[in-house]
């Protein structure tokens, strides 16, 4: 099959893709009726489709697309990313499932406002990191659902750009959050088939484990070395244990506090089901990136010895003779420049094993890991900003009577806004949604953490650490990224140590922002013992 | 800090912390890596890392994470009835 072809067995499985997604849209539409249905879907929901979607919404084009070129890039060691964040989603389980579960709010920051006794100030504070977060991954799912639609259907990336928010604004704005629970569910084990399939063919072309593991070696020698290891490393971001270790929890505890995983524990049917939904979320997620790490560590060597680009003779006479070459050619057939060229190497490398049902399959998961992570973060959006921002801040009497309304407005808003956005994205843009991770964690988890479990939790705590670790690790991550040249690198590395020092993300910031959190809550008064007794003692008991 | 917290939260702890931390000693003591040493005819890392910790050990702490406190509750629901 050449570049140019699209067989048409990938767009049956795209047109089906498309046809059940709009069809739980529509019937979910009922969910409109009442605000609670819209919001969090009647609270009704069960372990198992709460769970696949926990999975399909928290892993995001990032992950799909992303995570398989970083190992592409850093090699065996990154595989510990991908560990830390599925080990990572069990401690939602007891952490904050059942305790927000049993609080039963309706927006990320009811609890917060509640815990910390501040109707408004608190409202507008944990909110600010949780409206740029949002923006920035609505993008970053926006460009990942036109890459799929792009690279492998051949539609142009503004049409696919179209394509894809017209029909996350079509189920979202019909059926709420009930809709995106329904679609979410289908797409996490839409995305666990198309991720195992590619990974168990990949497997089978080379005759086992053992075949697959020696191709990788002979194809990139240094692919296999650990940190510290005296024949060199396989990236000098790898080069130290610090590297290793600080991906490993760049995400790990995102699951347990990420607004578009937390508001879904409150749409569970009760404090078992939030629970239990967790498990179903690490069963889907883990065998997902599985997958994953198989597609990833491959992708060189099926690009070099598998894609018919490789020897490809270039206009200047050059020939394509290596897989960073072969995802230069790729990128520039495109002609499109919204995503790092590593970012093609899965479905690159797909296209390489010439299967056409394949990359059929691997269209409608990548659809649905993209569509699911901006649907996910639209309705968190349409109530901080249409509930939360609207009714409780600025005390607007139409959104207060017509909360669906002021809702859906918002669902309009804020696609068209990321949609703006995505049509010429910057690159940092992209970049910045690892920022998002260690943002949200060290800025707004400790107070949703510590709030739940320390009696001394206090508000003075939880504004400061929110405003202080929302500037601290954007600083810190500009200020490697353009003085040291990667946003890894540990940003007062050189001035302290004399040499670069690896640290995923700037991660060092959560342990400090937790310490922050404990020592500022010591130093200052208390909240009522009334507040600490319902918000604090009573949800750790079911 | 964390009192009431059910005491198999620090099991599922210990195992996901300390399986993570032996792995990684094993790995950088190994100096070119686990690769080569197989499991049951598979390079370790692919057992070890790419189904045990990926897979196997978060379903199981997730499992004990659901079971143990649903049956704690079953426990007291079922001694408060005899009272």
């Amino acid at each position: 099959m050449e570049v140019g072809q699209v067989h048409p067995i990938v767009v049956i499985f795209a047109v089906a893709y498309f046809v059940v997604i709009f069809g739980i849209g529509w019937y979910s539409r009922k969910a409109a009726a009442s605000p609670m249905e819209y919001m969090v879907a009647g609270r009704s929901v069960g372990p198992f489709v709460n769970g696949a979607g926990l999975a399909s919404a928290f892993l995001s084009p990032a992950s799909f697309l992303g995570l398989p070129a970083f190992i592409f890039l850093l090699g065996y060691s990154f595989w510990w990313a991908l560990s830390g964040i599925i080990l990572g989603m069990p401690l939602a389980s007891l952490l904050t499932a059942a305790p927000l579960r049993k609080y039963a709010p309706v927006s990320f920051t009811d609890y917060y406002a509640d815990r910390y006794e501040n109707e408004k100030l608190v409202r507008i504070v944990t909110s600010i990191p949780v409206i740029i977060t949002g923006v920035l991954y609505i993008t970053l799912a926006m460009v990942g659902t036109a890459l799929f639609l792009m690279a492998i259907l051949r539609v142009p990336y503004f049409w696919s750009l179209v394509i894809g928010t017209g029909a996350v604004l079509f189920y979202v704005y019909l059926g709420g959050m009930v809709a995106t629970m329904w679609t979410n569910g289908l797409q996490g084990i839409l995305m666990t088939i198309a991720s195992v399939t590619v990974a168990l063919v990949i497997i089978s072309t080379f005759g086992g484990f053992q075949g697959l593991a020696e191709a990788i070696g002979n194809n990139n020698p240094k692919f296999w070395l650990p940190p510290g290891s005296t024949e060199g490393a396989s990236h000098p971001l790898m080069g130290i244990w610090t590297g290793m270790v600080g991906f490993f929890f760049v995400w790990h505890y995102g699951f347990a506090t990420m607004p578009y995983t937390v508001v879904r524990f409150f749409t569970a049917m009760d404090i078992n089901a939030a629970r239990r939904a967790t498990f179903w979320a690490a069963f889907f997620g883990g065998l997902m990136y599985w997958g994953l790490i198989v597609i990833g560590s491959a992708a060189r060597v099926i690009l070099e010895t598998m894609h018919p680009i490789m020897g490809t003779v270039l206009e200047d006479g050059s020939k394509v003779d290596s897989a960073v070459g072969v995802l230069k050619y790729l990128q520039g057939y495109y002609g499109c420049n919204a995503a790092a060229i590593t970012d093609y190497s899965m479905i690159a490398a797909t296209q390489a094993l010439q299967q056409p049902w394949l990359l059929g399959i691997l269209v409608a998961g990548g659809l649905a890991i993209s569509m699911s992570t901006v649907a996910a973060w639209t309705v968190v959006m349409q109530v901080i900003i249409g509930r939360d921002w609207m009714v409780k801040i600025l005390e607007n009497k139409w959104a207060n009577d017509n909360p669906v309304k002021a809702m859906r407005m918002w669902i309009i808003i804020s696609l068209v806004v990321c949609f703006l956005l995505s049509i010429n994205p910057p690159a940092m843009v992209l970049d910045l949604s690892g920022w998002a991770f260690v943002l949200i964690i060290a800025s707004v988890g400790p107070g949703l953490i510590l709030g739940i479990w320390w009696d001394r939790a206090t508000t003075a705590a939880h504004l400061s650490t929110t405003v202080v670790f929302t500037f601290a690790t954007l600083f810190s991550w500009l200020y490697a990224k353009f003085v040291l040249g990667s946003p890894h690198w540990f940003f007062l590395s050189e001035a302290i140590f004399g040499q670069k020092i690896p640290t995923g993300h700037q991660v060092y910031w959560i342990p400090i922002a937790f310490i922050f959190f404990i020592v500022v809550s010591l130093l200052t008064k208390p909240n009522s013992e009334e507040t600490v007794k319902k918000y604090s003692l009573d949800l750790r008991y079911d | 800090m964390f009192k009431g917290m059910h005491p198999i939260f620090w099991v599922g702890i210990a195992i996901m912390y300390g399986l993570s931390i032996v792995f990684w000693i094993i790995e950088i003591a190994s100096n070119t890596g686990t690769w080569t040493t197989s499991i049951a005819g598979i390079p370790a890392p692919f057992v070890y890392n790419n189904l045990f910790m990926i897979w196997l050990v978060p379903i199981f702490i997730a499992w004990l994470w659901y079971y143990f406190p649903e049956k704690t509750n079953k426990e007291k629901a079922s001694q408060g009835k005899e009272e």
